[in-house]
C-alpha cells in the first residue's frame, strides 16, 4: 500500500513556511523525491501533508556572495557537478555530487535532500564537512545558521524542527592554493551506495601543507573531521611517510568512533588504503 | 485522499489529468495514459528501465512524484521517431544488435537521446557515463555503446 497524503506545492518561501507553521509535525517536505519515493511506495511515509518545495525559485540558485558560495537546497547533484562556480571554488563538492547514483538520479536528487535525509552514506556530506559549510534553517519566526557537523544527531537524524526548512548552504570559496580530492568506494561505479567516501582539502604554502581537512563518510555515526590525522599533516611537507602515518590514524579514529564491529577487520585497512590514496591525490605525490 | 489536477505536455501533446497525489510518473504514464513503452523494472531507481525525458533531461519515472510534472514536458519512447519512421538512435540499435530481450531498450534509447541532444558526437567515455544508470542483462553493453556511437557520428544511425 502506497502512503496516502494531501499535497501542497507552495510557490514562495513565505507560503511554504506558513504551511510548515500551521501543520508542523504532520508534514513532510519533498524536494527531488529520489529517496522519498521509495518510502511512499513502501507505505512508510507517515505524513498527512506532503509539501513539495520544488516550485520555489529562490531555493534553486547557486550564487556568489562576496567570498562565499551560497547554494539553494533545490540545486541538483547534476547542476552542482556542472557548475563553473563550484568547479572553480569548491571542486571537491562537484566531484562528490557527480558520484551520486546515476545521471537520472543526479537530475532529480538535490543537495538539500542529501543533507536532510541524513544517510551516513550521503556523498555530498563529507565534502560539505571539509568545506566547513553552514546550513541555514528558516521558520516563520526567524532563522538560524549552524555548522553542518552540528546538524546531525545520528544516522537519519538531524536537529531540524518540524516548522523549519533548510534554505541555504554556504561556505567560503577556495582559491587555488587549496588542493582537494574525493574518493568513493562502492560495489559498482554507478547506482551504488557508498561503502566509504573520503573528502580531503589541503591549503598549500609552497611545499608545506598549511591546513588539511579530512572527512570520511559511511564509516562514522555522524559526519565529522579526522582531527588527529589533520594535526599530523598540518605544517608538514607531504611525504609518503607522513601520508602513511595520517592514513593509519584516520583508520584508528574511524574505529574509535564507530566501535569494533564484524566489518572492522576489512574496513580498517580499506579506510587506511583509501585515505592514503585520497591524500596522495590531494598532494599530487606518489601516484 | 484528494485528487489533484495537473497539466503537462506529453510527447508534444498537451494533456490534463486528475490524479491521486501519491502516484509516480511511471504509473501516470503506464496506467493513466496507456503509454506502456516505458517499462516498470525495479520501481526503486536502480535499473533505468523507466527512464524518460523530463524537460529534456533523463530521469527515472518511478522516482518522480507525478504532481511534479505539472507544467512540464515529458518525452517517452512513444514520442521519438514518427509513425513508420524510426529515430536515428532506434535504427542504430537495430543495426548493431543492441536489442535482445528489449526490456532496457526504451530507457537506454532515451538516455542516449538526451546525451546526443547535448553532445552530437560523444566520446566513448561520455556514452558510458550517460548510460551508467541503465542496466542491461543481455547484451553486455558493447553493442549498445557502438549503436550510440554510430548514431552520433553519422547522425543517421548507419552501420
Amino acid at each position: 500500500m502506497r502512503s496516502e497524503f494531501a499535497y501542497a506545492s507552495p510557490s514562495s518561501l513565505g507560503e511554504a513556511l506558513e504551511i510548515l507553521k500551521d501543520f508542523g509535525e504532520r508534514t513532510c517536505v519533498i524536494a527531488g523525491g529520489t529517496d522519498l519515493m521509495i518510502a511512499i511506495r513502501e507505505g512508510e511515509l507517515r505524513a498527512e501533508l506532503l509539501v513539495d518545495i520544488s516550485r520555489i525559485p529562490e531555493l534553486r540558485l547557486i550564487r556568489e556572495e562576496g567570498n562565499q558560495i551560497c547554494i539553494g537546497p533545490l540545486v541538483t547533484h547534476g547542476e552542482l557537478a556542472s557548475s563553473g562556480l563550484i568547479k572553480k571554488g569548491a571542486s571537491v563538492l562537484g566531484r562528490a555530487a557527480n558520484s551520486v547514483g546515476s545521471p537520472q538520479i543526479r537530475n532529480m536528487g538535490t543537495i538539500g535532500g542529501n543533507i536532510i535525509n541524513a544517510s551516513p552514506a550521503a556523498d555530498t556530506i563529507p565534502a560539505l564537512v571539509v568545506l566547513e559549510a553552514q546550513v541555514t534553517l528558516k521558520k516563520r519566526e526567524g532563522e538560524r545558521s549552524l555548522p553542518i557537523t552540528d546538524f546531525y544527531l545520528g544516522p537519519y537524524k538531524t536537529i531540524i524542527g518540524a516548522q523549519e526548512l533548510l534554505t541555504k548552504i554556504t561556505f567560503a570559496k577556495l582559491d587555488d592554493t587549496w588542493k582537494s580530492s574525493f574518493i568513493k568506494l562502492a560495489r559498482r561505479k554507478a547506482l551504488a551506495i557508498s561503502r566509504i567516501n573520503i573528502a580531503v582539502l589541503a591549503k598549500m604554502d609552497e611545499m608545506r601543507a598549511k591546513e588539511v581537512r579530512v572527512s570520511i563518510g559511511s564509516s562514522t555515526p555522524t559526519p565529522c573531521r579526522m582531527e588527529k590525522a589533520e594535526a599530523v599533516l598540518r605544517g608538514a611537507v607531504p611525504s609518503a611517510a607522513v601520508i602513511e602515518e595520517a592514513s593509519r590514524i584516520v583508520a584508528e579514529e574511524m574505529v574509535a568512533r564507530s566501535g569494533v564491529r564484524p566489518s572492522t577487520e576489512y574496513k580498517r585497512p580499506a579506510v587506511q588504503g583509501l585515505v592514503k590514496k585520497a591524500l596522495q591525490e590531494a598532494f599530487n605525490i606518489g601516484l | 485522499m484528494k485528487n489533484i489536477k495537473i497539466s503537462f505536455v506529453i510527447n508534444g501533446k498537451k494533456e490534463e489529468r486528475e490524479i491521486p497525489p501519491n502516484i509516480s510518473l511511471l504509473k501516470l504514464l503506464r496506467d493513466h495514459l496507456g503509454l506502456t513503452g516505458t517499462k516498470n523494472g525495479c520501481e526503486a531507481g536502480e535499473c533505468g528501465a523507466c527512464t524518460v525525458l523530463l524537460d529534456g533531461r533523463p530521469v527515472y519515472a518511478c522516482l518522480v512524484l507525478a504532481p511534479k510534472v505539472d507544467g512540464k514536458e515529458i518525452i517517452t519512447i512513444e514520442g521519438i521517431g514518427e509513425e513508420g519512421k524510426l529515430h536515428a538512435v532506434q535504427k542504430a540499435f537495430l543495426a548493431h544488435g543492441a536489442v535482445q530481450c528489449g526490456f532496457c531498450t526504451p530507457g537506454m534509447i532515451l538516455a542516449a537521446k538526451a546525451l546526443l541532444d547535448e553532445r552530437p558526437n560523444p566520446s566513448r567515455k561520455e556514452i558510458e557515463d550517460a548510460i551508467s544508470g541503465n542496466l542491461c542483462r543481455c547484451t553486455g553493453y558493447l553493442q549498445i555503446v557502438k549503436a550510440i556511437e554510430a548514431s552520433g557520428k553519422g547522425g543517421k544511425g548507419e552501420v
